[in-house]
């Protein structure tokens, strides 16, 4: 590794640990528009691999929750006490149901 | 007596109720966040995408004004559709795909479409005679509808159209969380005249439509965006929604010429499988070739579910191919959303339903944004120059999203009247207008001081808005007295609204500008008593 890819790895270190007010707004914004867009695509995979229902229906039925799970990261990304615990929560969820979801289409 | 053990509980209480206090307020305090700048940052955007909304509940009545020339008198659908072949079969008989759009109740002209390779070309024809209506070149209220989920930037729009809806959303959680007491106000009629109490109480009064609208909308754009349930179902085989809901009858072309059957002699054929007089769209893939297919759609104006019953026919032996009456129990739930979105369902009731509850959400958001500002103005006034510039450009925004965005609406229809006939591109040119006005009112609002530059844009709008019929009954033999003669009411009421939300918007004008009388003479008492200069200086700053 490079002294320049180090240098980014030891700047985005620094971003995530800090504690300012600033920087605390700026995480929590980008783990409710990015965390967020992750959180929403691993739990409507999970939510469509886990139904046993037909392709189309599935996919009609999984259009209606989008908007709850983004709105749902988003509001919970500005209620964490810290932006750290935010982005924990977050990838905690996302990276369960990316689980789920893998597990349900190894078994399909 | 000390019991040992007691501090020692007692402290323990206490340090959990700190704990639990100091969540508490962190919460509280992440939803103030979230609700004060997300709703400043989004709230410009959503003011916008609401009001173009709400316009577009009129598309139609919108389109309508737009083409002067297109004034239709009623006649029976096979007359129309007759007519429509006959120009078809004679201007392209070898198109791709023919397009018919036949006179509705509110949308009263008879429109063709052909489409060869990439080019496709739409022409507006009489019913009677079968001759090509000549009207000016415009998008009408197609563009602002599309405007309101796009904002004119194809997909980096809809994705910020998408954030906004969801801070929206999130922001009527949180503001519902940070303020409690409203609903108990509201309801003991405790509405007080300033600028919070219009934000709470209207926010109270909408919030069931705004709940409705938001989510509503945002089913749709999610399906555009997300791309990962198709994915994940479909993979490299999806080809779109469509082709998942409907049953495909569509075929490639073959090549070999065969003549055509007679689109009139499918009408009652279409009629007897979708209701009598229901028929909206008639689509014909690959007329004159051996495969040509022609599908008949059912209107979708008097039901919730968005999605049209269709028929289809084959092209030259005119046999029923098949029908599609019934949805999956999903697709129809999804379209019903789609539905309640649009609002195309119960005629004019629920237009007008939706209208008013447009505007009074375009109100509660305006309210929100101009208490940002009103509450901060003493903070800022003795902050840095970096703060007091910061609050000027959000002043200054302010003016441009919320009086800005009204004067580039009718600044379009005046656009629409004004340019000549037949330039070139004239439905860009009208669309350049719209952007050129609202870029020249971000440039007046900052330039002029913030009370005098409300006030003169909301002039502005006003006259606009009340010389909207004037214009119209100069410009065109469409105006107001014509159009009431010959029972055009789709024409009477836009010339109307306009002119009566004119003048709602002279009486604001009037009133923020007995507003600014009054801080003058406070000014002048306040310099007539102090005898030096060294004193706080009362700003003219906008509103209360």
């Amino acid at each position: 590794m490079n002294t320049t890819t180090l240098e980014v790895f030891k700047r985005l270190r620094e971003l995530f640990a800090g504690t300012d007010n600033t920087t605390q707004t700026i995480l929590r914004i980008l783990a409710a528009v990015f965390g967020g867009y992750a959180l929403t695509s691993s739990m409507l995979a999970a939510l469509v691999l886990l139904l046993p229902w037909a392709k189309a229906d599935a996919l009609f039925f999984s259009v209606l929750f989008p908007p709850l799970f983004y709105t749902g990261a988003l509001l919970w990304a500005f209620a964490a006490p810290t932006a750290q615990r935010a982005w924990r929560n977050l990838l905690v969820v996302t990276l369960s149901c990316g689980f789920l979801a893998l597990v349900a289409a190894w078994v399909r | 007596m000390r019991v040992p053990g007691a501090s020692c509980c007692l402290g323990k209480i206490r340090r959990s109720y700190m704990n639990q206090s100091k969540e508490k307020r962190s919460f509280t305090r992440g939803m103030s966040e979230l609700h004060t700048w997300g709703g400043l940052v989004f709230g410009w955007l959503l003011f916008v995408i609401f009001f173009t909304g709400t316009l577009a509940v009129f598309e139609q009545e919108l389109t309508h004004w737009m083409q002067p020339n297109v004034r239709i008198s009623e006649v029976e659908p096979v007359q129309a559709l007759a007519s429509a072949e006959k120009k078809l079969r004679q201007l392209s008989p070898k198109a791709d795909t023919w397009m018919i759009a036949l006179p509705q109740q509110r949308h009263q002209d008879l429109e063709i479409t052909w489409i060869k390779g990439k080019k496709a070309v739409e022409k507006h024809l009489n019913p009677q005679s079968g001759a090509i209506i000549k009207t000016p070149e415009t998008e009408g209220g197609h563009f602002l509808a599309h405007f309101h989920f796009e904002l004119h930037s194809g997909k980096v729009g809809l994705w910020l159209v998408t954030l906004a809806s969801m801070v929206m959303l999130a922001a009527l959680v949180s503001g519902i969380a940070i303020r409690r007491q409203v609903f108990k106000d509201f309801f003991r009629l405790r509405w007080r005249k300033n600028w919070l109490n219009v934000h709470t109480m209207t926010g109270v009064f909408t919030l069931p439509f705004v709940l409705l609208i938001t989510y509503t909308g945002l089913t749709v754009t999610f399906l555009m965006l997300l791309p990962v349930v198709p994915q994940v179902l479909y993979g490299s085989s999806w080809k779109g929604p469509q082709s998942v809901a409907a049953k495909n009858f569509e075929r490639p072309r073959a090549n070999l010429p065969r003549e055509l059957v007679p689109l009139t002699s499918l009408l009652p054929l279409a009629e007897a499988e979708l209701g009598k007089g229901k028929i909206s769209f008639i689509r014909v893939s690959n007329p004159g070739d051996q495969q040509a297919v022609v599908t008949f759609f059912r209107t979708i104006d008097d039901t919730v579910v968005a999605i049209s019953n269709r028929a289809i026919f084959d092209g030259v032996t005119g046999e029923l191919l098949g029908s599609q009456t019934t949805w999956s129990k999903y697709v129809h739930i999804y379209r019903s959303l789609v539905g309640l979105h649009i609002a195309r369902f119960g005629g004019y009731p629920i237009a007008w339903l939706y209208f008013a509850a447009g505007l009074i959400s375009c109100i509660m958001i305006a309210a929100g944004l101009i208490f940002f500002t009103i509450k901060r103005r003493s903070r800022y006034a003795r902050n840095s120059q970096m703060a007091q510039w910061m609050y000027r450009a959000i002043e200054g925004l302010n003016i441009t999203a919320i009086i800005g965005i009204i004067i580039a609406c009718i600044a379009y229809l005046w656009a629409n009247r004004l340019l000549p006939f037949d330039i070139k591109e004239r439905a860009d040119a009208e669309i350049t207008a719209f952007f050129s006005v609202w870029l020249i009112t971000l440039f007046h609002a900052f330039l002029r001081p913030p009370l005098r530059a409300w006030i003169e844009q909301l002039r502005i709008a006003a006259g606009l808005c009340i010389g909207l019929p004037a214009l119209n009954a100069l410009t065109t033999n469409v105006g107001l007295l014509p159009a009431i003669a010959r029972n055009d009411w789709m024409t009477v009421s836009v010339d109307l609204t306009a002119a009566s939300l004119g003048i709602l918007l002279a009486l604001t004008a009037w009133r923020v500008s007995l507003k600014e009388r009054n801080n003058e003479k406070l000014l002048e008492q306040q310099s007539s008593l102090s005898s030096s200069s060294v004193n706080f200086p009362i700003e003219r700053t906008p509103l209360q």
